[in-house]
């Protein structure tokens, strides 16, 4: 759609043939009773012109009317962003905020739609001269809120399968590299306690050395390379799983929700937004 | 499998990071102080016993030369050698005196009757506590 563009207020057509005609009196607003002759050239070759924008005009002015039996709404249709609304099946506009159009007294019927949100067909009552605002909030269309429902449920899942390993690996990297320095520091300990055996001259320290203090080192050593492979080994898991996680979020596919409301609003009438757009033929086969 | 194979390499890595030598305490022996040194203690060696007389020649008196070794000590540090006669009931200690700064020392056994054998005991002491010890017994003669 033409989401970024600025509609006009008005539909394009009337402006356009309105602009038209004040060009042409402009034109024979400066010609003179001495160019009569030529006057009477340009009246010819610009006569299909000026049929053809009486004609335009004639028919804008049907739907478009600046007469004074006439309103102004103004339309407060949520979510502000991308909401379309076709009125009177003629015109189309797509507005991301407030939008004031200005329509004769009498019956309008709106279709309003955004993407993902029910049409709102409605008719609006238009008094003469009472200007009036019309509030609407469009609502998401079950299908997609179940589509989001599932999607929601397949991206927490998907982050569970990535962001759990993860965490679990993570974990226990940060623990196998404290208990590798633990484990490190403890090697140094009792390389420590040997290197001073051989300066240790008091033979009771000696002995409390060699019976008590390096065996507890020892232990300590066994016990922090014992953590260390622990860890070290739930960290190498916890990366394996990290990988299956990934592969297997991976395969988790997201639901594509086909917007059968945009269908159906394309449907309603193809008509090109106000700022632009073509005019496209439709034919129509009515099936028994 | 590619993606894997950092994974275990890494892992591999951590795992040979942690190998590391354990300490051998039986195989810690190499310390002269220890209790488990290997082979005879030659921390002092006793150079000579020798009976003597004294008093004018009415008595005799055996004089032990004890010779410490402070250079195959782990580290140096003060040192007292005891001299302990074993044949009396009455076991005594003798202090050794040495010349300051010498590493001999003399110890005297006096009155020691001739053809009697005269056992001795000597100590290294250490911070309080006896190092390494040594026993050995000859006759009183001229």
């Amino acid at each position: 759609m033409r989401g970024n563009e600025k509609p006009p207020m008005t539909p394009t057509p009337l402006r356009q043939s309105a602009s038209r005609r004040r060009v042409d009196a402009d034109a024979f607003n400066t010609s003179g009773s001495e160019l009569s002759s030529d006057l009477v050239g340009l009246v010819t070759r610009a006569f299909p012109v000026l049929v053809f924008l009486l004609i335009v005009g004639g028919a804008f002015a049907q739907t478009q009317p600046q007469a004074p039996n006439s309103a102004t709404i103004k339309l407060f249709v949520q979510p502000f962003y991308d909401v379309e609304y076709i009125y009177n099946d003629t015109v189309r506009l797509k507005e991301s905020a407030v939008h004031v159009v200005r329509l004769p007294a009498g019956d309008h019927r709106f279709f309003f739609w955004a993407p993902n949100c029910s049409i709102l067909d409605t008719t609006l009552h238009v008094k003469f001269d009472e200007d009036m605002e019309f509030h609407k909030v469009l609502k998401r269309t079950p299908e997609f809120l179940a589509c989001e429902r599932v999607r929601s449920h397949i991206r927490l899942q998907r982050s569970l399968w990535r962001g759990v390993p993860l965490l679990f690996t993570m974990g226990f990297g940060i623990k196998a590299f404290y208990d590798h320095k633990a484990h490190d520091q403890a090697y140094d300990d009792l390389h420590a306690l040997q290197d001073s055996y051989s300066t240790l001259h008091v033979p009771s320290a000696i002995k409390a050395l060699k019976e008590t203090t390096i065996p507890a080192a020892q232990d300590e050593l066994d016990a922090t390379r014992r953590r260390f492979i622990i860890s070290a080994t739930l960290c190498g898991v916890g990366a394996l799983a990290t990988v299956y996680g990934c592969i297997r979020a991976g395969k988790l596919k997201y639901p594509e929700y086909e917007d059968k409301e945009k269908v159906r609003f394309e449907g309603l009438a193809w008509i090109p937004a106000g700022n632009g757009g073509m005019y496209l033929a439709q034919i129509g086969v009515p099936l028994p | 499998m590619r993606s894997l194979t950092p994974v275990l390499c890494i892992c591999l890595a951590l795992l040979l990071g942690c190998h590391k030598n354990d300490v051998d305490v039986a195989g810690l022996t190499s310390n002269p102080f220890d209790a488990d040194h290997p082979g005879e203690s030659t921390l002092f060696t006793v150079d000579s016993i020798q009976t003597e007389t004294y008093g004018q020649g009415l008595y005799n008196k055996q004089t032990v030369v004890v010779h410490v070794h402070p250079e195959q000590f782990p580290a140096p540090t003060a040192y007292e050698l005891r001299f302990i006669e074993l044949t009396d009931p009455d076991t005594s200690y003798f202090y050794s005196n040495n010349e300051a700064g010498s590493n001999t020392f003399l110890c005297g056994n006096y009155q020691v009757a001739l053809g009697t054998e005269y056992c001795y005991r000597f100590e290294l002491v250490v911070a309080g506590e006896v190092v390494t010890t040594k026993e050995q017994c000859t006759v009183a003669e001229l």
